[in-house]
Protein backbone atom coordinates (compact mmCIF):
# COMPACT_ATOMS: atom_id res chain seq x y z
CA UNK A 1 0.00 0.00 0.00
CA UNK A 2 3.00 2.43 0.93
CA UNK A 3 4.46 1.81 -2.23
CA UNK A 4 0.88 2.72 -4.18
CA UNK A 5 1.31 6.33 -1.94
CA UNK A 6 4.88 7.05 -3.16
CA UNK A 7 3.99 6.49 -6.78
CA UNK A 8 0.92 9.06 -5.98
CA UNK A 9 3.06 11.17 -4.57
CA UNK A 10 5.51 11.19 -7.00
CA UNK A 11 2.72 11.86 -9.83
CA UNK A 12 0.60 14.83 -7.63
CA UNK A 13 4.36 16.06 -7.97
CA UNK A 14 4.55 16.21 -11.46
CA UNK A 15 1.71 17.51 -12.20
CA UNK A 16 2.11 20.59 -9.20
CA UNK A 17 5.29 21.49 -11.13
CA UNK A 18 3.42 21.66 -14.34
CA UNK A 19 0.20 23.33 -13.28
CA UNK A 20 2.83 25.52 -11.73
CA UNK A 21 4.40 26.28 -14.95
CA UNK A 22 1.55 26.61 -16.89
CA UNK A 23 -0.34 29.37 -14.07
CA UNK A 24 2.94 31.07 -13.28
CA UNK A 25 3.59 35.16 -14.48
CA UNK A 26 1.17 37.16 -14.21
CA UNK A 27 0.92 40.87 -12.86
CA UNK A 28 -1.11 44.51 -13.03
CA UNK A 29 -0.15 47.29 -11.56
CA UNK A 30 -2.01 49.01 -8.38
CA UNK A 31 -1.79 49.93 -4.84
CA UNK A 32 1.68 49.07 -3.13
CA UNK A 33 1.95 47.69 -0.13
CA UNK A 34 2.25 50.62 3.14
CA UNK A 35 5.63 50.15 4.77
CA UNK A 36 4.46 50.89 8.36
CA UNK A 37 3.30 47.96 10.53
CA UNK A 38 2.80 49.60 13.60
CA UNK A 39 1.05 46.91 15.03
CA UNK A 40 2.21 44.11 13.55
CA UNK A 41 4.24 41.47 15.11
CA UNK A 42 7.51 39.51 13.76
CA UNK A 43 8.06 35.76 12.93
CA UNK A 44 11.96 34.26 12.63
CA UNK A 45 13.47 33.07 9.24
CA UNK A 46 11.46 29.62 9.97
CA UNK A 47 8.19 31.67 9.29
CA UNK A 48 5.31 30.73 6.54
CA UNK A 49 3.01 33.35 7.40
CA UNK A 50 3.72 37.49 6.71
CA UNK A 51 1.64 40.00 7.29
CA UNK A 52 2.16 43.57 5.20
CA UNK A 53 -0.01 46.21 5.54
CA UNK A 54 -3.44 45.07 5.05
CA UNK A 55 -2.52 41.82 2.96
CA UNK A 56 -1.40 38.24 5.20
CA UNK A 57 0.98 36.35 3.06
CA UNK A 58 1.25 32.65 4.31
CA UNK A 59 3.37 29.98 1.97
CA UNK A 60 2.19 26.24 1.71
CA UNK A 61 3.72 23.47 0.46
CA UNK A 62 3.21 24.41 -3.20
CA UNK A 63 2.36 27.79 -3.41
CA UNK A 64 1.88 31.89 -2.41
CA UNK A 65 -1.30 32.56 -0.61
CA UNK A 66 -2.25 36.20 -0.81
CA UNK A 67 -5.19 36.77 2.36
CA UNK A 68 -6.55 40.59 1.99
CA UNK A 69 -6.99 41.37 5.95
CA UNK A 70 -8.53 44.59 5.29
CA UNK A 71 -11.47 43.71 7.19
CA UNK A 72 -9.49 41.89 10.35
CA UNK A 73 -12.01 39.35 11.69
CA UNK A 74 -12.77 38.49 7.97
CA UNK A 75 -9.83 37.98 5.82
CA UNK A 76 -10.66 37.12 2.45
CA UNK A 77 -8.55 34.59 -0.20
CA UNK A 78 -7.65 36.54 -3.07
CA UNK A 79 -5.03 34.77 -4.57
CA UNK A 80 -2.80 31.88 -5.33
CA UNK A 81 0.59 31.59 -7.01
CA UNK A 82 1.69 28.80 -7.94
CA UNK A 83 5.63 28.76 -7.27
CA UNK A 84 7.21 25.06 -6.36
CA UNK A 85 7.40 22.15 -4.35
CA UNK A 86 8.49 21.74 -0.46
CA UNK A 87 7.81 25.72 -0.11
CA UNK A 88 9.51 26.27 3.78
CA UNK A 89 9.89 29.86 4.84
CA UNK A 90 8.67 33.49 3.97
CA UNK A 91 11.19 37.03 4.53
CA UNK A 92 9.39 39.91 3.77
CA UNK A 93 12.15 42.94 2.91
CA UNK A 94 11.55 46.34 0.91
CA UNK A 95 8.26 45.84 -0.54
CA UNK A 96 9.91 42.23 -1.74
CA UNK A 97 9.19 38.69 -0.42
CA UNK A 98 12.20 36.01 -0.50
CA UNK A 99 10.61 32.47 -0.37
CA UNK A 100 13.09 29.82 0.54
CA UNK A 101 12.25 26.23 -0.72
CA UNK A 102 13.91 22.68 -0.84
CA UNK A 103 15.27 24.12 -4.36
CA UNK A 104 15.96 27.40 -4.13
CA UNK A 105 15.61 30.82 -2.88
CA UNK A 106 12.27 32.84 -5.01
CA UNK A 107 12.40 36.33 -5.08
CA UNK A 108 8.74 38.07 -5.43
CA UNK A 109 7.73 41.78 -5.80
CA UNK A 110 5.15 43.08 -3.92
CA UNK A 111 5.07 45.96 -6.02
CA UNK A 112 1.13 44.71 -7.25
CA UNK A 113 0.63 43.23 -3.46
CA UNK A 114 -2.80 41.08 -4.79
CA UNK A 115 -0.59 39.26 -7.31
CA UNK A 116 3.21 38.64 -6.38
CA UNK A 117 5.37 38.79 -9.19
CA UNK A 118 8.33 36.46 -9.38
CA UNK A 119 11.55 38.21 -10.12
CA UNK A 120 13.68 35.72 -9.68
CA UNK A 121 15.17 32.03 -8.98
CA UNK A 122 18.35 31.38 -6.94
CA UNK A 123 18.60 27.47 -7.44
CA UNK A 124 20.74 25.51 -4.98
CA UNK A 125 21.31 21.86 -4.14
CA UNK A 126 17.99 20.20 -2.43
CA UNK A 127 17.65 21.29 1.26
CA UNK A 128 16.30 22.83 3.53
CA UNK A 129 16.76 26.60 3.24
CA UNK A 130 15.43 29.42 5.18
CA UNK A 131 16.69 33.12 4.11
CA UNK A 132 17.10 36.73 5.70
CA UNK A 133 18.00 39.75 3.68
CA UNK A 134 19.62 43.22 4.50
CA UNK A 135 20.82 45.63 2.11
CA UNK A 136 22.51 43.87 -0.82
CA UNK A 137 22.99 40.43 0.82
CA UNK A 138 21.06 37.59 1.12
CA UNK A 139 21.86 34.77 3.84
CA UNK A 140 20.93 31.19 3.25
CA UNK A 141 21.31 27.95 5.45
CA UNK A 142 21.40 24.74 3.41
CA UNK A 143 20.35 21.83 6.04
CA UNK A 144 20.34 18.09 5.57
CA UNK A 145 17.23 16.56 7.40
CA UNK A 146 15.05 14.12 8.04
CA UNK A 147 12.32 15.55 6.54
CA UNK A 148 10.44 15.53 2.61
CA UNK A 149 13.43 18.68 1.82
CA UNK A 150 15.99 15.92 2.81
CA UNK A 151 19.08 16.82 1.51
CA UNK A 152 22.98 16.08 2.31
CA UNK A 153 24.41 19.40 2.24
CA UNK A 154 24.61 21.51 5.71
CA UNK A 155 26.11 25.20 4.49
CA UNK A 156 25.48 28.89 5.03
CA UNK A 157 25.41 30.94 1.56
CA UNK A 158 25.86 34.49 0.74
CA UNK A 159 23.97 35.90 -1.87
CA UNK A 160 24.64 38.93 -3.94
CA UNK A 161 20.96 40.40 -4.03
CA UNK A 162 21.76 43.80 -5.58
CA UNK A 163 19.61 43.08 -8.72
CA UNK A 164 16.91 41.42 -7.43
CA UNK A 165 16.56 39.93 -10.88
CA UNK A 166 19.95 38.39 -10.78
CA UNK A 167 20.90 37.04 -7.51
CA UNK A 168 24.70 36.06 -7.62
CA UNK A 169 26.56 33.24 -5.00
CA UNK A 170 29.56 35.26 -3.32
CA UNK A 171 30.69 32.86 -0.75
CA UNK A 172 29.88 29.31 0.90
CA UNK A 173 30.52 28.57 4.55
CA UNK A 174 30.65 24.98 6.01
CA UNK A 175 28.04 24.48 8.77
CA UNK A 176 26.56 21.43 10.71
CA UNK A 177 23.03 21.88 10.47
CA UNK A 178 22.12 24.88 10.30
CA UNK A 179 17.84 26.20 10.29
CA UNK A 180 16.76 29.64 11.18
CA UNK A 181 19.61 33.11 11.32
CA UNK A 182 19.09 36.61 11.81
CA UNK A 183 20.61 39.67 11.23
CA UNK A 184 21.20 42.54 14.06
CA UNK A 185 23.43 45.68 12.52
CA UNK A 186 26.61 43.83 12.43
CA UNK A 187 26.25 40.74 13.05
CA UNK A 188 24.83 37.47 11.93
CA UNK A 189 23.13 34.86 13.76
CA UNK A 190 22.98 31.00 12.83
CA UNK A 191 21.00 28.38 14.47
CA UNK A 192 23.42 25.91 13.85
CA UNK A 193 21.60 22.76 15.44
CA UNK A 194 23.92 20.77 18.05
CA UNK A 195 26.17 23.29 17.32
CA UNK A 196 24.42 25.69 19.24
CA UNK A 197 24.05 29.23 18.36
CA UNK A 198 27.35 30.76 16.22
CA UNK A 199 27.32 34.87 16.20
CA UNK A 200 29.02 36.45 13.16
CA UNK A 201 30.90 39.64 12.13
CA UNK A 202 29.44 40.71 9.04
CA UNK A 203 31.05 44.09 8.96
CA UNK A 204 32.35 43.21 6.12
CA UNK A 205 29.01 41.23 4.48
CA UNK A 206 30.96 38.79 2.65
CA UNK A 207 34.04 37.82 4.29
CA UNK A 208 31.74 37.17 7.88
CA UNK A 209 33.94 36.17 10.59
CA UNK A 210 32.69 33.80 14.02
CA UNK A 211 32.97 35.76 17.18
CA UNK A 212 31.27 33.73 19.22
CA UNK A 213 29.24 30.30 19.42
CA UNK A 214 26.78 28.83 22.21
CA UNK A 215 27.01 25.12 22.07
CA UNK A 216 24.53 23.24 24.94
CA UNK A 217 21.20 24.43 23.18
CA UNK A 218 19.93 23.26 20.03
CA UNK A 219 18.97 25.98 18.12
CA UNK A 220 16.08 26.28 15.85
CA UNK A 221 15.11 29.97 14.90
CA UNK A 222 16.37 33.41 16.07
CA UNK A 223 14.20 37.11 15.96
CA UNK A 224 16.27 39.59 16.52
CA UNK A 225 14.55 42.38 18.29
CA UNK A 226 16.29 46.25 19.11
CA UNK A 227 17.20 45.53 22.07
CA UNK A 228 17.64 41.44 22.23
CA UNK A 229 17.72 38.68 20.25
CA UNK A 230 14.91 35.69 21.05
CA UNK A 231 16.10 32.53 20.46
CA UNK A 232 14.14 28.66 20.40
CA UNK A 233 15.70 25.72 20.43
CA UNK A 234 15.27 22.09 21.52
CA UNK A 235 16.58 22.90 25.22
CA UNK A 236 14.13 26.21 24.96
CA UNK A 237 14.06 29.87 24.97
CA UNK A 238 16.60 32.08 25.48
CA UNK A 239 16.95 35.82 25.31
CA UNK A 240 20.31 37.56 25.15
CA UNK A 241 21.60 41.32 24.90
CA UNK A 242 23.49 43.03 22.48
CA UNK A 243 26.62 43.70 24.02
CA UNK A 244 29.55 45.69 21.90
CA UNK A 245 30.38 42.89 19.57
CA UNK A 246 29.18 39.94 21.28
CA UNK A 247 26.03 38.54 23.13
CA UNK A 248 25.29 38.00 27.10
CA UNK A 249 22.49 35.90 28.12
CA UNK A 250 19.61 37.79 29.77
CA UNK A 251 17.28 34.79 30.52
CA UNK A 252 15.75 31.69 30.10
CA UNK A 253 13.22 29.30 29.75
CA UNK A 254 13.97 25.25 29.74
CA UNK A 255 12.15 22.33 28.13
CA UNK A 256 10.93 20.27 30.73
CA UNK A 257 12.18 16.72 29.82
CA UNK B 1 11.83 -8.78 -32.26
CA UNK B 2 10.30 -5.02 -31.92
CA UNK B 3 8.37 -6.01 -28.85
CA UNK B 4 11.75 -6.73 -27.23
CA UNK B 5 13.22 -3.51 -27.80
CA UNK B 6 9.88 -2.22 -26.48
CA UNK B 7 10.24 -4.16 -23.79
CA UNK B 8 13.71 -3.07 -23.33
CA UNK B 9 13.28 0.68 -23.61
CA UNK B 10 10.50 0.62 -20.70
CA UNK B 11 12.64 -1.07 -18.34
CA UNK B 12 15.25 1.54 -19.58
CA UNK B 13 12.46 4.32 -18.87
CA UNK B 14 11.88 2.77 -15.19
CA UNK B 15 15.02 2.46 -14.28
CA UNK B 16 15.90 6.46 -14.88
CA UNK B 17 12.89 7.24 -13.42
CA UNK B 18 14.09 5.41 -10.56
CA UNK B 19 17.41 6.67 -10.28
CA UNK B 20 15.81 10.40 -10.42
CA UNK B 21 13.69 9.99 -7.56
CA UNK B 22 16.52 8.57 -5.83
CA UNK B 23 18.70 11.43 -6.28
CA UNK B 24 15.77 13.38 -5.80
CA UNK B 25 15.59 11.99 -2.31
CA UNK B 26 18.90 10.62 -1.41
CA UNK B 27 17.33 8.26 2.06
CA UNK B 28 14.13 7.69 0.19
CA UNK B 29 12.84 4.67 1.54
CA UNK B 30 10.81 2.62 -1.36
CA UNK B 31 9.54 -0.58 0.48
CA UNK B 32 9.25 0.36 3.47
CA UNK B 33 6.00 0.91 5.35
CA UNK B 34 6.08 3.43 8.26
CA UNK B 35 5.17 2.36 12.00
CA UNK B 36 3.63 5.37 12.43
CA UNK B 37 -0.06 6.49 11.17
CA UNK B 38 -1.86 9.61 11.51
CA UNK B 39 -4.02 11.29 14.28
CA UNK B 40 -6.56 13.19 13.03
CA UNK B 41 -8.84 15.51 14.98
CA UNK B 42 -12.65 17.45 14.33
CA UNK B 43 -12.45 21.34 13.53
CA UNK B 44 -15.16 21.67 16.10
CA UNK B 45 -13.49 20.02 18.74
CA UNK B 46 -10.34 22.22 17.89
CA UNK B 47 -12.18 25.24 17.71
CA UNK B 48 -14.20 25.20 20.88
CA UNK B 49 -10.52 24.11 22.72
CA UNK B 50 -8.98 27.26 21.31
CA UNK B 51 -11.60 29.82 23.05
CA UNK B 52 -9.75 31.05 26.98
CA UNK B 53 -6.30 31.43 28.05
CA UNK B 54 -5.45 28.11 29.40
CA UNK B 55 -3.38 28.10 32.77
CA UNK B 56 0.74 28.35 32.11
CA UNK B 57 2.33 24.79 31.45
CA UNK B 58 5.75 23.67 30.45
CA UNK B 59 7.72 24.04 27.67
CA UNK B 60 8.10 20.54 25.80
CA UNK B 61 8.39 20.37 22.28
CA UNK B 62 8.86 23.79 21.27
CA UNK B 63 8.11 24.79 17.34
CA UNK B 64 8.27 28.32 16.26
CA UNK B 65 8.72 31.82 17.91
CA UNK B 66 6.70 35.31 17.52
CA UNK B 67 6.69 38.39 18.99
CA UNK B 68 3.97 40.99 19.09
CA UNK B 69 4.65 44.11 21.07
CA UNK B 70 5.69 43.20 24.76
CA UNK B 71 4.56 39.60 23.81
CA UNK B 72 6.45 36.46 23.09
CA UNK B 73 4.25 33.58 21.59
CA UNK B 74 6.07 30.15 21.03
CA UNK B 75 4.58 26.69 19.56
CA UNK B 76 4.45 23.75 21.61
CA UNK B 77 4.31 21.13 18.45
CA UNK B 78 0.64 19.34 18.27
CA UNK B 79 -0.30 21.39 21.40
CA UNK B 80 -0.66 25.03 21.50
CA UNK B 81 0.99 28.28 21.85
CA UNK B 82 2.60 29.35 24.98
CA UNK B 83 1.85 32.91 25.82
CA UNK B 84 4.77 35.05 27.67
CA UNK B 85 4.77 38.75 28.77
CA UNK B 86 8.13 39.92 27.88
CA UNK B 87 8.09 43.40 29.07
CA UNK B 88 11.20 42.72 31.11
CA UNK B 89 13.59 40.56 29.30
CA UNK B 90 15.54 39.32 32.44
CA UNK B 91 12.58 37.47 33.45
CA UNK B 92 9.97 36.61 31.39
CA UNK B 93 6.99 35.37 32.35
CA UNK B 94 4.83 32.60 31.33
CA UNK B 95 1.02 34.01 31.24
CA UNK B 96 -1.06 31.48 30.42
CA UNK B 97 -1.35 28.67 27.33
CA UNK B 98 -3.73 28.54 23.56
CA UNK B 99 -4.91 25.30 23.30
CA UNK B 100 -5.08 24.62 19.44
CA UNK B 101 -3.48 21.25 17.73
CA UNK B 102 -2.55 20.97 14.29
CA UNK B 103 -0.89 24.34 14.16
CA UNK B 104 2.75 25.34 13.26
CA UNK B 105 2.29 29.28 12.54
CA UNK B 106 0.57 32.67 13.38
CA UNK B 107 1.07 36.28 12.36
CA UNK B 108 -0.69 39.17 14.39
CA UNK B 109 -1.75 42.75 13.18
CA UNK B 110 -4.26 44.63 15.93
CA UNK B 111 -5.15 41.97 18.32
CA UNK B 112 -6.25 39.78 15.93
CA UNK B 113 -4.41 36.15 15.49
CA UNK B 114 -4.03 34.60 12.11
CA UNK B 115 -3.20 30.74 12.81
CA UNK B 116 -2.69 27.68 10.27
CA UNK B 117 -4.34 24.65 11.53
CA UNK B 118 -2.66 22.37 8.82
CA UNK B 119 -5.25 22.91 5.50
CA UNK B 120 -7.44 25.33 7.20
CA UNK B 121 -6.78 29.33 8.04
CA UNK B 122 -8.09 30.16 12.11
CA UNK B 123 -8.74 33.34 12.74
CA UNK B 124 -8.68 34.28 16.42
CA UNK B 125 -9.19 37.22 18.58
CA UNK B 126 -6.35 37.97 21.55
CA UNK B 127 -8.52 40.67 22.66
CA UNK B 128 -10.70 38.37 24.66
CA UNK B 129 -9.27 35.00 23.24
CA UNK B 130 -11.88 33.68 21.37
CA UNK B 131 -12.33 31.55 18.07
CA UNK B 132 -13.57 34.26 15.10
CA UNK B 133 -13.54 32.12 12.26
CA UNK B 134 -12.03 29.19 10.52
CA UNK B 135 -11.63 29.49 6.50
CA UNK B 136 -11.37 25.77 5.01
CA UNK B 137 -9.06 24.09 2.31
CA UNK B 138 -7.34 26.77 1.67
CA UNK B 139 -3.54 25.27 2.15
CA UNK B 140 -2.20 22.24 0.09
CA UNK B 141 -5.57 20.25 0.32
CA UNK B 142 -6.75 23.28 -2.80
CA UNK B 143 -4.63 21.04 -4.94
CA UNK B 144 -5.95 17.11 -4.21
CA UNK B 145 -7.76 15.81 -1.31
CA UNK B 146 -4.28 13.70 0.12
CA UNK B 147 -0.90 14.76 0.89
CA UNK B 148 2.27 13.25 1.94
CA UNK B 149 4.01 14.38 4.96
CA UNK B 150 7.19 12.48 6.13
CA UNK B 151 6.40 10.24 9.44
CA UNK B 152 8.79 10.36 12.78
CA UNK B 153 10.60 7.58 11.60
CA UNK B 154 11.19 9.54 7.87
CA UNK B 155 8.74 7.88 5.94
CA UNK B 156 5.96 9.74 3.84
CA UNK B 157 2.86 8.61 5.23
CA UNK B 158 -0.46 9.62 3.27
CA UNK B 159 -2.96 11.90 4.77
CA UNK B 160 -6.21 12.18 4.18
CA UNK B 161 -7.91 15.62 4.44
CA UNK B 162 -11.69 14.50 4.44
CA UNK B 163 -10.48 12.74 7.86
CA UNK B 164 -10.01 15.92 9.76
CA UNK B 165 -7.09 18.20 10.57
CA UNK B 166 -4.14 16.29 11.22
CA UNK B 167 -2.52 17.13 14.77
CA UNK B 168 0.31 14.44 15.13
CA UNK B 169 1.37 10.65 14.84
CA UNK B 170 0.89 7.30 16.78
CA UNK B 171 2.66 3.79 16.62
CA UNK B 172 0.37 1.61 14.64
Amino acid sequence: MQRIHTWLHVLLQIFILIAGIALLVRCRNSDSVSPHNHNVGKGGSMARFAILGNYLYAVDRYALNTFDISNLANPKDINKTQIGWEIETIFPYNNTLFIGSADGMYIYSLQNPVHPQLLSVYRHIRACDPVVVEGNYAYVTLRSGNTMCQGITNQLEVIDISDYTNPKQLKVFPMHNPAGLGIQGNLLFVCDGKEGLKVFDRSDPVNITQVQQFRDIDAFDVIPLPNSLLLIGKSGFFQYAYQNNSLTLLSSLLVER
Amino acid sequence: MQSTTKTWSLALLLVVMLLNLALFYPQFPFFKDSKYEPIYASRQEIDQNINGLKPARPLRKTGKIYTYNHFIFIGEENEGIHVIDNRNPSQPIQIGFIEIKGNKDIAIKNNMMYLDNQQDLIVYNLNNYTFVQRIENVFNSYYSSVDFLTAPDGIPVMIDYSKGIFIGWRKR
